[in-house]
């Protein structure tokens, strides 16, 4: 009965792996736990299956994890390399973008560093993730999907709206740019990735992020922690800095993380079908 | 050739020398692993058949067809078995290890 139900139970949980590894390892995986069952059976008591199962645990958690990002890298997609230069280039987009656009204030700040970030993550993209290029139409779309922020978000220096309704403008301004960017970005990646509508999650995260660091339109939660470690001894340029620096590092991190989900799922292209053909 | 795949992690090396000296399936590399370690090292199914696809892609070991398992039930199973690459190998890194032993002994580090 115990061995039943653990077989059971184990079975189920085997779902946990990527299907190509359950397909190829699944049923001697089965057996061998089988085995381990029979073996705790001979001790006789409950605790050797409560053992087992503690094991068997700690294994498939670990285990299981590690041949989804196996796989994922197996199946030219991002490897830890082009993870590294992905955040990176994040980075670097965002601080470049507050580096000139810092005199201007927000108008021109966050729309300059995602057209930078943007066109440094086609570099990363050629470089590691897809030679192919296709993504480069996603390009324009980007752009088109900051840009359109850029212009809205001029709106509150027109002076016609109070101070509460100017910060829950800004706010929907950018939940609007993350959205318009991620719906047109899917629209883009539709023909060649299977999963592709996880794209529009990527500008999501995004939006609460910034949401999370700014505690008001001028207050940032960085910021205000920045200077709270350092009794206020450090100047506004630099706290701004920072704080685009962990902005930049945690844009990097989710949009990679969204990226590594949709690499293994790429639709043949024309070159692959080419390269099936050829004998 | 050899030495771009040294050194070795431990599970890959306990499943190397589970299987020097005869092929085994699954269940028989765990416990071999076990008692060579005097049950120190317990690998799960996971960790086991994860090692075991990148060992066989690597070329260090081959499977086998499936054969029934006289030790257990009537159930056919997969056996593995050394190549000459993972025998090659599996020597590199034992004389590796036991040179680093060597230099621990002159040390004092160990008697």
């Amino acid at each position: 009965m115990k061995i039943q139900l653990s077989l059971w139970l184990y079975k189920r949980l085997l779902r946990l792996y990527p299907r190509s590894y359950r397909q190829e390892f699944g049923e001697p995986m089965t057996d061998t736990f089988a085995d381990l069952c029979y073996e705790a059976q001979k001790l006789g008591t409950l605790m050797a299956f409560v053992g087992l199962w503690w094991q068997v645990m700690g294994d498939l958690a670990k285990s299981s994890l590690y041949e989804h990002i196996h796989l994922d890298m197996e199946r030219n997609g991002m490897t830890k390399q082009a993870f590294f230069w992905w955040v990176v280039a994040s980075t670097a987009g965002w601080v470049l973008g507050w580096s000139v656009g810092y005199p201007f204030d927000e108008p021109t700040l966050l729309p300059l560093g995602g057209i930078l970030v943007s066109l440094l993550h086609v570099g990363v993209l050629q470089r590691w993730v897809f030679p192919a290029g296709w993504y480069k139409s996603a390009l324009p779309l980007h752009l088109t999907g900051w840009l359109l922020a850029a212009i809205a978000m001029t709106i509150p220096s027109w002076g016609i709206l109070s101070e509460s309704a100017l910060e829950g403008l800004t706010f929907l301004i950018l939940f609007s740019a993350c959205l318009i960017t991620g719906f047109l970005q899917w629209l883009t990646f539709r023909p060649y990735l299977h999963k592709a509508k996880l794209w529009i999650i990527a500008p999501l995260i995004i939006f609460i992020l910034s949401i999370s660091l700014a505690s008001s339109s001028n207050s940032f939660a960085v910021t205000n922690l920045a200077n709270y470690i350092s009794s206020g001894t450090l100047s506004w340029p630099t706290v701004h800095f920072t704080t685009f620096i962990l902005f930049g590092i945690l844009y990097g991190i989710s949009t990679g993380g969204v990226l590594l989900m949709l690499t293994p799922n790429q639709k043949p292209s024309d070159w692959d079908i080419e390269e099936l053909a050829t004998p | 050739m050899v030495s771009q795949h040294l050194p070795l992690t431990p599970a890959v090396l306990h499943i190397l020398l589970a299987l020097a000296d005869q092929k085994r399936h699954g269940y028989g590399i765990m416990k071999e692993v076990e008692r060579q370690t005097d049950g120190q090292t317990q690998m799960g199914p996971g960790t086991l058949y994860g090692s075991i696809k990148r060992m066989r892609k690597a070329g260090f070991i081959e499977e086998l067809d499936e054969l029934s398992a006289p030790d257990l039930d009537s159930r056919k199973r997969r056996y593995y078995q050394l190549t000459d690459l993972g025998r090659r190998i599996l020597q590199a890194e034992t004389a590796r290890l036991a040179s680093l032993v060597r230099i621990a002994q002159v040390k004092a580090v160990v008697v």
